[in-house]
C-alpha cells in the first residue's frame, strides 16, 4: 500500500509543484534562522554564525533538488526534458526530419493497410456473441480443396433435428432483385434457416432477428432482416423501418429487423444485404425443398458448452450413420465423412483470390520498411559521428551513459511515432485502394480501428528502437573510452570507434543495395508480365462493347414470355442511336462463371464436359469474334426451327480433326436432346483465362433453350459509354419497370478487372522499387560523403602533393564501390530465390529472366556510381590549404 | 559509497520516527537538533538532508505536518507522528532489534562456535 500511496502523492505533487517549493524555502529559512540565532548566542559574530549555519545545513541547492525528486516524478521530468531535446534536434535538421517522417509514413502506412486487410479477413473473430463456439461443417474433400462443403435441403433438415451440437443452421447466398419505393437494385441475399441468428450469435440493432417460426412453413412468412449497410444506403437509416415493405424478386417482404452494424454475415468480404427465411426459398429464386440431389447449402453449428471439436466430430459421424438408416432419402451419400472446423473467424471466400497477392505485398511492405530503417539508421550514424565531440564533452562533464542512450532513443522514437501517426492517416486510403483494385468481389470496411492503430504503433515503436539502437551500438566504442578518460575523444577521434561506425554502416548500405536490387527485379518482372498479359489477343473486341446484366427470372414469367421480353429488348436497343449491333449471352468473357454440358465426342463416343454459351442472334459480330465458316445465328433460330450450334475452331479440331465441321451433328446434354447441326465455325476466344489457350466451346442459340436465368446484353456502340448506358437504361426501364440493370460496364472494364491483380502487383512493386532505389542511392551517397569528410585532411595533403582530382575520386570512391559491389552480388543471389516465389504471378517471362536481371543490376549500378561520384568529386573541389587546416 | 548512504538514510528515518514518538510534534530544526544530540556526528553536518526525508515519510503517511508558530514566534512547519507512523516505528524497531541481534551474534562469533 505504501508505495502506491507514495506514487499517488508524487503524482499530485508533480502537478502542484509551485506551492510546495515555497514551503521548502520557508522551512529552510526558518531552520537557518534558528541555527544562526543559536550560534550568535554562543558568541560567534553574525557573519561567522551565518557561515557556520550554512555549512552545517549542507548544499541548499542539493537539498532542494533531492526534495524535488522526492516530491515529484523525476522520470517524468527527465522524459519531458528528453522529448524537448529531441524536438529541438529534429527541428534543427528539418530536411532529415521531413524525409524520414514521410518515408516512415509510407512504410508504416502500407504495412498497417495490408495488416488491416489481413486482420479483417483472416485474424479477427466474427462480431458475434460467442465466436469460439462456432463451427463450420465440411467434409474431407471440401477441406482438401479449401472450399465450403455443400449439402441438400432434406439432409440439412434431418441433421438439424439431431442434438449433436447446440444448434445447426443452414445458409446459402443468393443474388436477388430488390425493389423498394425508390429504386430497384441487385442485392446479395442470404437464405438462412430460422435459428441462424441464434446459432451464429448475431443480434439486431432494430427489431428482431429471424426465428424458427419464420421458417416453419414454405411461403408463409415473407419477412426479412436487412443489414445495417443496406438500411443506411437504401432507406437512409430510417428509424421507422420496421414493417416497411421491400419487394424481393416478385414477392413483397416485410422488414422485421436491422442487423447489428458490425455483423455482415459469416462470409467476410462478401457482406449480406438481406437475410431471408429458408422457407421462402421459392420466392427468393431457389426451389429445392424436396430435392435431396442438389447440394447447395452450407451448414454452420454451435458447439455445446465445454464440447470439444473432436467430441463433436465423433458425435456428428455417429449421427450421420444413424440418419443414413432412419432417413435414407435425405442422406444420399452415407459414406461422406463429415468434419468440423472452427468458424470463429467466419469464412473468407475472397481470401482465395486476394490471399497470394496480399502475402506478396505484405512481404514487400515489410522489406521496404526495413530498408527505411536502414537508411534512417545510417543517416543517424552519420550524424552521431558528427556529434562524437559533443558526446565526449557531455561524458566528460559527468553525463550518465544511460541518459545519453535514452536521449538518443527518445529522438528516434519520436521520429518513428511521427511517421507512424502519419502512416495511420495514410493507411485507410491505401486499404481503400487495395480493396477497390480487387474489383467488386471484396467489400470491406477500410476505417482504422484500434487493432490497426495498435499495430501501427507497435510497428512504429519497434522501428524507432531498431533505428535508435544502431547508432548506439555503433558508437559504443566512444563511450567505452570513458574509463580511459574522455579526454582523447575530445581532441581526436578514437580509431576503434570510427572503424566500427564505418563497418556497420557499410554493412547496412550493402544490405540496402541488395534488397533494393531484389525489389527492382521483382517489379521489373511483374511489369513485363503485365505487358505480356495486356498484349494477349483474347479473340474478341476489346473496345466499344457495352455489357449490361439483367435477370428477368424473378419476374415469374414463363420461358415464352421471357423470350418475348429479350426479343423486345434487343429490338429497342438496336433502334437506339449510337448502337451498331446488340445481342445477348449467358456467359461473359473473363467474368466468373461458366456453363458446361456433356457432349458426345464423335471420336471416342465418350461423353465429355464442354463449355457452352447460349447466345442471341448477331452475337459474334457484336462481340467481334470472327466467323471463320458458315453463318451467325439469326432471329429465326428458335424453338420451332431445327436445332443448330456454332463451334469454335478448337472444338472443331478436337471433335472432327481434319474434317469439315460444317454440317456435322452434335448431341448436347443428356441423351434426350435431339442432335444439333453445326452451322458455323468461329475463331477461338478466351473466356476463362488469358494465360491459357481457349477452351473448346459450343455456342447454342439462346432462343432454342428455355433458360430463364440472368443474361448479359452485349451492345456494340459508337460514342460515349455513359450516354449509351443511360439511353439503354431508359429503354429497359420503360420496357419492364422494376427490373434492375446491374453490372453495367464495357468489355474494356471487364478486361481491366481481369487484369486488376497483376496490374496492382506491378504498380505497387514498382512504387516500392523506386523507393528502394532512392533509399539505396541515399545510403551509398552517405557512405562516400562521410568517407570524404573524414579524409579532408588527407585529401588536402594529397592534392598539395599533386594528386589529380580523378585520382582523389578513385581513392575516395573505392570504399563505396566495394560496398555497392558486395550489395549487388548479394542482391542477385537473393533475387534468384525471391523471384522463384513470384513464379505463379508471372506470365510470359521466366522468374530468372537474364535480361531483366542484367538491366536492373545495371540501372542500380549506374545510380550508385553517380551517388559515389558526386560527393567524391565535391571533395576534390576543396581548397587544399583550407582542407589541411580543417579539424 | 551509495550503500552506506542507504543504510544511514534508513537509520535516519527510524530516528525521526522515534524522536517524534518520544517528544511529540517538532519542527525541522528541532528534530535536527535532537537527533544531533542523540546520534552525535550523524547529523552534525548536512542537516538539510532531513527535509527530503521528511517529505518522503509524509508521502508514505508515517508523519503529517502543519504550519504552526515556533518558540521565536516564527511560522514553522510542525511534524507529528501518525497512527500509521507509530505502527511503522514499532515494526521497524522490531526489525532493527532482530537485525542488530543477528549481526551482534555474528560479530561475537569465535572459531569454536562454528565447529
Amino acid at each position: 500500500m505504501r508505495p502506491v500511496r507514495r506514487l499517488l502523492r508524487r503524482i499530485t505533487g508533480h502537478l502542484s509543484q509551485g506551492r510546495s517549493e515555497n514551503r521548502l524555502r520557508e522551512e529552510m529559512e526558518h531552520h537557518l534562522a534558528l541555527q544562526i540565532d543559536e550560534f550568535t548566542r554562543a558568541g560567534l559574530p553574525p557573519r561567522e554564525a551565518r557561515r557556520q549555519a550554512l555549512i552545517k545545513f549542507g548544499g541548499v541547492s542539493t537539498v532542494a533538488a533531492d526534495w524535488r525528486d522526492e516530491q515529484r516524478l523525476p522520470i517524468v521530468d527527465r522524459l519531458t526534458q528528453d522529448v524537448r531535446y529531441a524536438v529541438r534536434q529534429l527541428r534543427r535538421a528539418p530536411t532529415f526530419t521531413a524525409t524520414a517522417t514521410i518515408a516512415l509514413a509510407v512504410g508504416i502506412g502500407a504495412n498497417a493497410a495490408i495488416f488491416s486487410l489481413i486482420d479483417r479477413m483472416f485474424l479477427r473473430p466474427l462480431p458475434v456473441s460467442q465466436p469460439e463456439r462456432l463451427v463450420v461443417i465440411g467434409d474431407q474433400r471440401s477441406q482438401a480443396q479449401q472450399r465450403p462443403a455443400m449439402f441438400s435441403y432434406p439432409f440439412s433438415v434431418a441433421l438439424r433435428r439431431t442434438d449433436v451440437l447446440a444448434g445447426i443452421a443452414s445458409r446459402s447466398a443468393v443474388a436477388i432483385n430488390v425493389a423498394s419505393e425508390r429504386r430497384t437494385a441487385r442485392a446479395r441475399g442470404e437464405l438462412v434457416s430460422g435459428d441462424y441468428f441464434r446459432v451464429v450469435g448475431a443480434a439486431t440493432s432494430v427489431g428482431r432477428t429471424l426465428t424458427p417460426d419464420d421458417d416453419s412453413m414454405p411461403g408463409a412468412h415473407p419477412v426479412v432482416v436487412i443489414s445495417d449497410r443496406f438500411w443506411r444506403d437504401t432507406f437512409d437509416a430510417d428509424p421507422a423501418i420496421l414493417g416497411r415493405a421491400v419487394r424481393i424478386n416478385k414477392t413483397s417482404f416485410t422488414i422485421v429487423g436491422v442487423a447489428a452494424p458490425a455483423f455482415t454475415g459469416i462470409d467476410v468480404g462478401l457482406p449480406t444485404d438481406i437475410w431471408i427465411p429458408m422457407a421462402m426459398q421459392r420466392e427468393a429464386g431457389r426451389d429445392f425443398l424436396t430435392d435431396a440431389r442438389s447440394t447447395w447449402l452450407e451448414l454452420i453449428g454451435q458447439l455445446k458448452p465445454q464440447q470439444t471439436l473432436d467430441a463433436a466430430t465423433a458425435a456428428l459421424s455417429t449421427a450421420v450413420e444413424q440418419l443414413a438408416v432412419a432417413e435414407p432419402t435425405a442422406v444420399r451419400d452415407p459414406r461422406r465423412r463429415l468434419t468440423l472446423h472452427s468458424g470463429s473467424r467466419g469464412k473468407a471466400t475472397a481470401w482465395q483470390t486476394v490471399g497470394p497477392s496480399l502475402t506478396l505485398l505484405m512481404a514487400l511492405a515489410g522489406v521496404t520498411l526495413l530498408l527505411e530503417c536502414f537508411t534512417i539508421a545510417s543517416l543517424l550514424i552519420v550524424r552521431s559521428l558528427a556529434r562524437e565531440k559533443e558526446t565526449a564533452v557531455k561524458l566528460a562533464l559527468g553525463a550518465r551513459r544511460s541518459h545519453l542512450i535514452s536521449q538518443c532513443l527518445t529522438e528516434t522514437l519520436l521520429l518513428s511515432l511521427l511517421g507512424g501517426a502519419a502512416g495511420v492517416v495514410v493507411a485507410p486510403w491505401v486499404t481503400g485502394l487495395l480493396v477497390s483494385s480487387q474489383g467488386a468481389e471484396l467489400i470491406l470496411d477500410t476505417q482504422v480501428d484500434w487493432r490497426v492503430f495498435g499495430f501501427a504503433m507497435v510497428v512504429s515503436l519497434v522501428t524507432g528502437l531498431v533505428v535508435g539502437l544502431a547508432p548506439i551500438v555503433a558508437s559504443s566504442g566512444t563511450h567505452s573510452g570513458r574509463r580511459a578518460g574522455a579526454a582523447p575523444a575530445i581532441g581526436t577521434r578514437t580509431v576503434s570507434s570510427s572503424r566500427r561506425h564505418m563497418v556497420l554502416r557499410d554493412v547496412i548500405v550493402a544490405c540496402q543495395v541488395g534488397a533494393s536490387l531484389a525489389t527492382l527485379i521483382v517489379a521489373a518482372l511483374l511489369v513485363q508480365s503485365l505487358r505480356a498479359l495486356n498484349a494477349i489477343d483474347p479473340g474478341f473486341a476489346r473496345e466499344q462493347v457495352l455489357l449490361v446484366a439483367m435477370d428477368p427470372g424473378p419476374l415469374g414469367y414463363d420461358a415464352a414470355r421471357i423470350e418475348a421480353f429479350w426479343r423486345a429488348a434487343l429490338d429497342r436497343i438496336a433502334q437506339t442511336p449510337g448502337v451498331r449491333f446488340a445481342s445477348l449471352a449467358n456467359t461473359v468473357p473473363l467474368a466468373s462463371g461458366r456453363q458446361r454440358q456433356p457432349a458426345i465426342s464423335p471420336l471416342s463416343g465418350n461423353s465429355i464436359e464442354i463449355d457452352t454459351n447460349p447466345v442471341g442472334p448477331g452475337y459474334f459480330r457484336t462481340l467481334g469474334i470472327p466467323l471463320v465458316r458458315g453463318r451467325d445465328f439469326s432471329g429465326t433460330d428458335g424453338k420451332d426451327s431445327l436445332p443448330v450450334v456454332i463451334v469454335n475452331e478448337r472444338l472443331a479440331q478436337v471433335f472432327w480433326p481434319g474434317q469439315d465441321p460444317l454440317g456435322q451433328s452434335l448431341r448436347l446434354g443428356s441423351g434426350r436432346n435431339p442432335p444439333a447441326e453445326v452451322v458455323g465455325v468461329v475463331r477461338d476466344a478466351k473466356y476463362r483465362d488469358l494465360r491459357q489457350d481457349a477452351d473448346a466451346m459450343i455456342y447454342v442459340p439462346l432462343f432454342q433453350t428455355t433458360s430463364t436465368t440472368a443474361k448479359t446484353l452485349h451492345v456494340r456502340i459508337e460514342g460515349r459509354f455513359e450516354d449509351l448506358a443511360a439511353a439503354i437504361r431508359r429503354e429497359m426501364q420503360s420496357l419492364e419497370p422494376g427490373l434492375p440493370l446491374f453490372g453495367i460496364r464495357t468489355i474494356q472494364d471487364q478486361h481491366k478487372t481481369f487484369l486488376a491483380q497483376p496490374r496492382q502487383a506491378a504498380a505497387i512493386t514498382s512504387a516500392f522499387g523506386v523507393v528502394a532505389l532512392l533509399l539505396a542511392v541515399i545510403g551509398v551517397y552517405g557512405v562516400t560523403a562521410v568517407a570524404a569528410s573524414r579524409r579532408i585532411h588527407d585529401i588536402g595533403i594529397r592534392m598539395a602533393l599533386g594528386a589529380t582530382p580523378a585520382h582523389i575520386v578513385r581513392w575516395i570512391g573505392r570504399r563505396g564501390l566495394v560496398v555497392v559491389g558486395i550489395g549487388l552480388t548479394a542482391g542477385v543471389f537473393g533475387s534468384v530465390s525471391l523471384t522463384r516465389l513470384t513464379g505463379s504471378l508471372l506470365f510470359g517471362i521466366a522468374p530468372h529472366d537474364v535480361r531483366t536481371f542484367v538491366v536492373a543490376t545495371a540501372v542500380l549500378a549506374v545510380a550508385s556510381l553517380a551517388a559515389i561520384y558526386v560527393p567524391a568529386r565535391t571533395a576534390t573541389s576543396l581548397d587544399a590549404a583550407r582542407a589541411m587546416r580543417c579539424d | 559509497m551509495k550503500d552506506k548512504r542507504d543504510v544511514q538514510q534508513g537509520t535516519l528515518a527510524l530516528m525521526v520516527l522515534k524522536t517524534l514518538d518520544v517528544l511529540g510534534p517538532l519542527h525541522g530544526y528541532g528534530l535536527a537538533r535532537r537527533i544531533e544530540q542523540i546520534s552525535g556526528n550523524l547529523l552534525a553536518v548536512n542537516q538539510g538532508t532531513l527535509y527530503p526525508l521528511l517529505l518522503k515519510l509524509e508521502q508514505e503517511g508515517a508523519i503529517e505536518s502543519e504550519w504552526g508558530t515556533s518558540e521565536n514566534n516564527r511560522r514553522a512547519r510542525f511534524y507529528r507522528l501518525t497512527r500509521g507512523g507509530r505502527k511503522q516505528l514499532q515494526s521497524e524497531t522490531r526489525d532493527w532489534e532482530e537485525t542488530a541481534a543477528l549481526v551482534g551474534r555474528f560479530v561475537a562469533v569465535t572459531p569454536e562456535d562454528l565447529q
